[in-house]
């Protein structure tokens, strides 16, 4: 890593490595920064309450809440801090921020002018290699990041180009040395009794089941499915193990793990569903599921369905006990606010 | 109470569309001569920064009231959201002190289309009054009143054709100038032959699918919602029907990257037809050479419509060497041709056009592979290769 200002032209996804260190997904520059937060001073959760988060980031940055997104939220493990990644602007041009917020509702623009920081730029799709620089200019190829996540050495990487219909799984070394390339992940949909090679990857989290590394995947049309993390090497073909079907009527948005009681659960936020909290503990034994599951219903573990919890856009785990949401009120407007884990 | 106008450097005036400003009692001579301006440098449409100044009391740097410089200038956004009690963040930014003046400029450009409140404020101490109206004056920047004319349309939908298959995959929709994103999903329907708006059709993504200059939208139907086989889908039918018509709409509020609406609403209706589930077989493709000493088109008819950013991206000409042909390409008859016109004469002699096999056709078909892998098929482990010549003559 070295000192300076990250040549940052959008913000996505975010997450936190160890020590503070944050990776933010910029989709712009086909790139993943990391940078050095220097927010490692350990602390306690503070509850967390901020009405119209939206409107008062759009406040600070000189503009209204109509004129910026809430691209997504991450705490710092160290420091419980939550950070969230921010576009001022919504066209082409759109300023991408990263706020922090402190205490209860204290919010800080951070400031990347002179920081520690790295970054992995993604490789191009293999076939622009074909022709010189003049030809991948024109290029309107773009690869959307649609999650990320810090495990073990590696930041984990899920894409979708805008003109292929190919998702990718990648796994980036950390520090930062070259870039692998995609990883071609084959699941199986339940549901539709057929493999599917194509869906993208929506939202992920890395899970251990036993002593090994998994990642929980969530795919278009929710079936949740298990990858071992040895397997995502360049252009592997993983058979990934499909361990729920939620039914075809779903946009999974955002997944946590958590332990509570001796018990691992799986947190879901999606579209339609709301919350889903769903019991981790026996995916090691579960059984893949294989047959056509009947009449859109589910499959799989068992979940319960948070019905308290309408309306959560983002969410992430704050503490032991508590998870912080994103939700969107009645009137429109975005709340942070912080929840004991159900 | 006095009423006063705020007013900017002399040189800039003649540019400056109308404001109005708004004074509240002062009672204290400190603040008696202050004045606040917003300076808008020519041809910008919003300010740069704003100056309080004539402050009285800054000239005694030692003073505790001028050691307190950095903050009795701030700018506020102005909006409904908070007409309640609570006070909004102030816009973030830096001040600076020149002699009697405060500039506060903003870490982020003021933006044309906001309301703009900057207060000058006195610390209690140095006032006579606990009032807060009367140790405080304030400026209000508001955007130019008159409405711009929408200026952004659709140029194009693809594919283009009338007759699309039931398993089709993806939209593009391009603009003529760069959009605005965040909620795209709202602004696009999708409505059946009964003037029934379909279900969540599309992918719907956070990170939505624009190239660079968000001047293209990509726009992925759910493949959760491509009919399988002859059995319905549960739950929530397919987004497209074979036999029936659909039309595609997109609203006219949908506002460019500059805030101002479409001109005008689009519309595509089409019919949709049996599903395609063939892999694309370049082999199958006919080629027109052209001649030497010319830049005709090289045209390639695939026989079936493509992909229209792929069929441009995933071609490309070589000459027998091994050189690589620059030059431009072009989609026509409803993107089952490419045309392609090289950038210097064609010379005599083989030339290979190179295809990745990752090409699509409509529905998301590729090169000797189909969108959809049966599992009761019998699935070899696949090698891939990247590409497939198809190999022509100029003579």
């Amino acid at each position: 890593m070295t000192k300076g200002k990250p040549a940052l032209r959008s913000a996505g996804s975010i997450s936190f490595g160890p020590e503070g260190i944050l990776f933010i997904a910029d989709a712009k520059s086909a790139s993943i920064h990391a940078i050095a937060t220097g927010d490692t001073e350990a602390s306690k959760a503070s509850p967390v309450k901020l009405e119209a988060i939206n409107t008062k980031i759009a406040g600070m940055l000189g503009t209204t809440a109509d004129e910026i997104l809430i691209k997504d939220i991450a705490v710092n493990p160290i420091s419980k801090h939550t950070y969230l990644s921010v576009s001022r602007g919504r066209g082409p041009s759109a300023i991408p921020v990263i706020v922090r917020v402190e205490d209860k509702d204290k919010l800080i623009v951070l400031d990347f002018n002179h920081v520690e920081n790295s970054t992995a730029i993604l490789p191009d799709a293999p076939e622009d290699k074909l022709v010189g620089q003049g030809r991948r200019s024109s290029n309107k190829r773009l690869e959307s990041i649609t999650d990320i996540a810090f495990l073990d050495d590696r930041v984990l990487i899920a894409g979708l180009s805008n003109e292929e219909f190919a998702s990718t799984l990648r796994g980036i070394p950390f520090p930062f040395k070259s870039v692998e390339k995609g990883t071609r992940v084959e699941i199986y949909h339940g549901a539709h009794g057929r493999f599917e090679t194509k869906s993208p990857v929506r939202t992920f989290v890395p899970i251990n089941i036993g002593t090994e590394p998994h990642l929980l995947a969530a795919y278009t049309c929710t079936p949740l499915v298990q990858i071992p993390l040895k397997s995502i090497e360049p252009d592997a073909q993983i058979i990934g193990k499909t361990i729920a079907e939620l039914g075809n009527r779903n946009r999974p948005l955002d997944m946590i793990v958590y332990n509570k009681e001796d018990n691992v659960f799986l947190l879901m936020a999606n579209s339609s569903r709301g919350i889903m909290k769903i019991n981790a503990q026996s995916i090691e034994s579960f059984d893949k599921i294989e047959k056509r599951v009947e009449g859109g219903q589910s499959a799989g573990l068992p979940y319960e369905t948070i019905n308290s919890w309408k309306g959560v856009v983002q969410l992430d785990q704050l503490d032991d006990q508590h998870a912080i949401l994103l939700v969107r009120a009645d009137n429109g407007s975005l709340d942070l606010v912080s929840r004991p884990l159900p | 109470m006095r009423g006063r106008r705020c007013f900017f450097d002399d040189m800039n005036a003649k540019h400056y569309k109308p404001f109005v400003t708004l004074l509240t009692a002062f009672c204290t001579h400190t603040l008696s001569a202050v004045e606040i301006q917003w300076i808008q440098p020519e041809g910008a449409s919003a300010p740069a920064r704003v100056i309080a100044s004539e402050i009285d009391g800054l000239s005694h740097p030692g003073s505790t009231f001028a050691k307190g410089w950095k903050s009795y200038l701030k700018v506020y956004v102005v909006t409904d959201a908070f007409l309640s009690n609570e006070k909004p963040p102030p816009v973030l930014g830096s001040c600076e002190l020149s002699g009697a003046a405060i500039t506060f400029t903003p870490r982020f450009p003021f933006s044309n289309r906001v309301t703009y409140r900057a207060e000058f404020q006195l610390p209690e101490s140095h006032t006579e009054s606990d009032n807060l109206y009367e140790r405080k004056i304030h400026s209000t920047w508001i955007p130019g009143q008159e409405k711009k004319a929408p200026n952004t349309e659709i140029t194009q939908v693809y594919p283009t054709a009338d007759y699309l298959p039931e398993n089709l995959l993806k939209f593009y929709l391009t603009f003529s100038n760069p959009m605005s994103g965040g909620y795209v999903y709202d602004h696009i329907h999708l409505y059946n032959e009964l003037d029934q708006e379909v279900e969540l059709p599309f992918l719907e993504l956070e990170e939505e699918l624009w190239d660079d200059a968000m001047m293209r939208l990509t726009l992925f139907i759910d493949p959760g919602r491509i009919k399988r086989g002859v059995k319905p889908l549960e739950e929530i039918g397919p987004s497209l029907v074979n036999g029936e018509r659909f039309r595609l709409v997109i609203d006219e509020d949908w506002k460019d990257a500059s805030g101002i609406a479409l001109k005008r609403a689009m519309e595509k209706s089409f019919h949709v037809i049996q599903p395609d589930r063939q892999a694309i077989d370049p082999i199958k493709w006919k080629i027109i050479a052209p001649k030497p000493d010319t830049c005709d088109a090289l045209v390639i008819k695939f026989g079936e419509s493509l992909d229209f950013a792929l069929a441009q991206r995933l071609i490309e000409i070589f000459s027998s060497e091994g050189d690589w042909i620059n030059g431009s390409k072009r989609l026509e008859s409803n993107e089952t041709e490419l045309h392609f016109k090289p950038d210097s004469h064609w010379k005599k002699g083989d030339y290979t056009a190179r295809v990745q096999m990752i090409l699509e056709d409509l529905a998301g078909n590729n090169i000797g592979k189909s969108f959809e892998v049966d599992v009761f098929d019998d699935v070899q482990r696949r090698v891939y290769s990247k590409s497939t010549d198809r190999n022509f003559s100029v003579r």
